[in-house]
């Protein structure tokens, strides 16, 4: 079954007047989908229109072309999706410093509309869950990064969402909290709570190794979608595809414009 | 049997929605508390002001007075309710943009946006939470008044004191609202609420009398929601609060609901406009 849906979906951002810089076409007509309990991993350089696509597909932002289903509701209906999704940023990942880690997930639950006992029923699971029960009563300022990328995605997790938008999860972690994470990931999420995943990252190795279908964005197109298992046998395959793909497009590039 | 069912689903509701701000509300409390207990030293200002100012109450507690609009007050009183009125004033007017701000800044606004919360359930609790803490600073500086220079504290106890003030915090949410929406579109709205304050500082009739100004800047007090309530607070001291003439209040409700009706319209449709657009998850500094 398809949990995430995306027909022919394009982005243009436009220039507010009185600003006469040109348009920019972030995202050029993509076409995917993610199967029910999977995780689903879009490659790409910086700048390739990977936050766009999690911004679009999370309904922060709207697209300008284009067809999308989450769990089969059109992403128009924007209170029902806002239920399936559970958005995970790291870059200004949103926590109040002054608060605990606690304070910070009651905060965000009430957000959710989650208060009261199955607020701080949920999130004892989740603090249990994702091991965090000796340092969640302290102030957020004294997190390392692993704890709050933990923290990330307890907050994801609050309103139990079917999907989960993961942007650049690992991009701030030291090698042993990304293999904390992949087992979070990898056996928690999607094995034990059945989540579907999407996952945005510049990061081949890690993308290879968790992720079930792979998307390569470049440039807002989606130039190639192929099952990681074909990757995982030969290690070095994956970065030959992700340098040959880009130097393919670049003397694509550079042949139009002489 | 179905009323009843319906009654007690909105009930259930109801209760979730209070529950829901109280939750906010404590959390609002939670990192403004922690956040003034890390700046505490800003806090010194209120005795600062009233040992620079002793000198001049000194002055004015020989007897002088000012002449308002058809009564004399005693330049303390005068004094003393234009710098505690101005306290509320900082508050409010800051309440809605620095919502926007603040959430933009820290990230989380891309995370409210895709939560059932509405960013309206959160300039209000941070309203409420930011009128009170402005109340209690005018309760703050009339007692530190009270106790350094002996002015009376008294007459600021009364009903329409306190309807005024409600007013006050009301016409600045407004006002706030307005630089909100400027805000969005300008990506750089905290110039505008520091400009309000310093206005309403300047010719809100917090030193002097308005009718000192000169013709020609004379028609900002009029615009200012500050000078029309130091009016009523200026005349309920003096003449107490049992007689209150309706005209008095009236130019401040027709201004709170101008600037209300005006600003909800204005911060909605941009809110509406920068959500389409994105415009609300870019940092106002970027």
């Amino acid at each position: 079954m398809k949990t995430i849906e995306v027909e022919g979906l394009t982005k243009i951002y436009k220039p507010l007047p009185p600003s006469k810089t040109p348009a920019v076409t972030a995202l050029k007509n993509i076409s995917f989908q993610v199967e029910q309990e999977t995780i689903y991993t879009i490659l790409g350089p910086n700048g390739a229109g990977k936050t766009t696509l999690i911004q679009i597909l999370a309904g922060l932002i709207p697209p300008t072309q284009g067809e999308i289903k989450i769990a089969g509701i059109p992403i128009q209906n924007q209170k029902k999706v806002s239920k399936k999704i559970g958005l995970f940023t790291s870059s200004g990942n949103g926590f109040w410093k002054f608060m605990t880690g606690w304070q910070n997930l009651e905060y965000f639950a009430a957000l959710q509309d989650l208060v009261g006992r199955p607020a701080k029923k949920k999130i004892s699971e989740l603090v249990e869950l994702f091991g965090m029960a000796s340092y969640v009563h302290y102030e957020m300022h004294s997190y390392s990064n692993g704890m709050k990328q933990r923290l990330l995605l307890a907050r994801a997790l609050l309103h139990d969402p079917e999907i989960l938008l993961l942007d650049e999860p690992i991009s701030h972690l030291d090698p042993m909290a990304v293999r904390e994470f992949h087992l979070l990931v990898r056996h928690e999420l999607t094995r034990n709570l059945k989540k579907t995943i999407l996952i945005s990252t510049h990061q081949l190795e890690e993308a290879q190794e968790i992720s079930d279908t792979l998307g390569f964005l470049f440039e807002g197109e989606l130039l190639w979608e192929k099952p990681a298992d074909s990757f995982r046998l030969n290690p070095g395959n994956l970065l030959n595809e992700y340098v040959e793909t880009v130097e393919r497009k670049n003397e694509c590039f550079e042949t139009q414009n002489r | 049997m179905n009323m009843w069912k319906r009654w007690k689903e909105k009930m259930n509701v109801l209760k979730l929605k209070i529950a829901k701000l109280w939750v906010l509300l404590i959390s609002q409390m939670r990192l403004d508390v922690k956040a003034y207990f890390a700046f505490w030293g800003n806090y010194v200002w209120i005795l600062f002001v009233c040992v620079i100012y002793r000198f001049l109450f000194e002055a004015a507690l020989s007897r002088s007075t000012i002449f308002l609009s058809g009564y004399y007050i005693s330049f303390p009183l005068f004094l003393m309710s234009g710098i505690a009125l101005y306290r509320l004033v900082i508050y409010p007017v800051v309440a809605v943009d620095e919502t926007i701000l603040n959430l933009r800044r820290s990230g989380v606004m891309s995370w409210i946006l895709v939560t059932p919360t509405s960013i309206y359930e959160l300039f209000f609790v941070r309203s409420i939470w930011r009128s009170f803490l402005g109340i209690t600073e005018v309760a703050t500086v009339v007692f530190f008044a009270h106790f350094l220079v002996g002015i009376p504290i008294k007459p600021f106890f009364q009903v329409p004191v306190f309807f005024a003030l409600i007013w006050l915090s009301l016409a600045y949410i407004s006002v706030g609202m307005l630089i909100s929406a400027a805000s969005i579109w300008l990506r750089r709205g905290s110039f505008l609420c520091t400009f309000i304050q310093q206005i309403s500082y300047a010719f809100g009739g917090v030193f002097f009398p308005i009718y000192l100004f000169p013709k020609i800047i004379g028609f900002i007090p009029l615009i200012l929601p500050l000078s029309h309530v130091l009016n009523i607070v200026r005349y309920v001291l003096v003449h107490g609060g049992q007689t209150v003439p309706f005209s008095l209040f009236l130019p401040i409700i027709q201004m709170t609901l101008i600037y209300f009706v005006i600003g909800s319209f204005f911060l909605q449709k941009s809110l509406v406009f920068a959500r389409q657009n994105g415009l609300l998850l870019m940092d106002l500094h970027e």
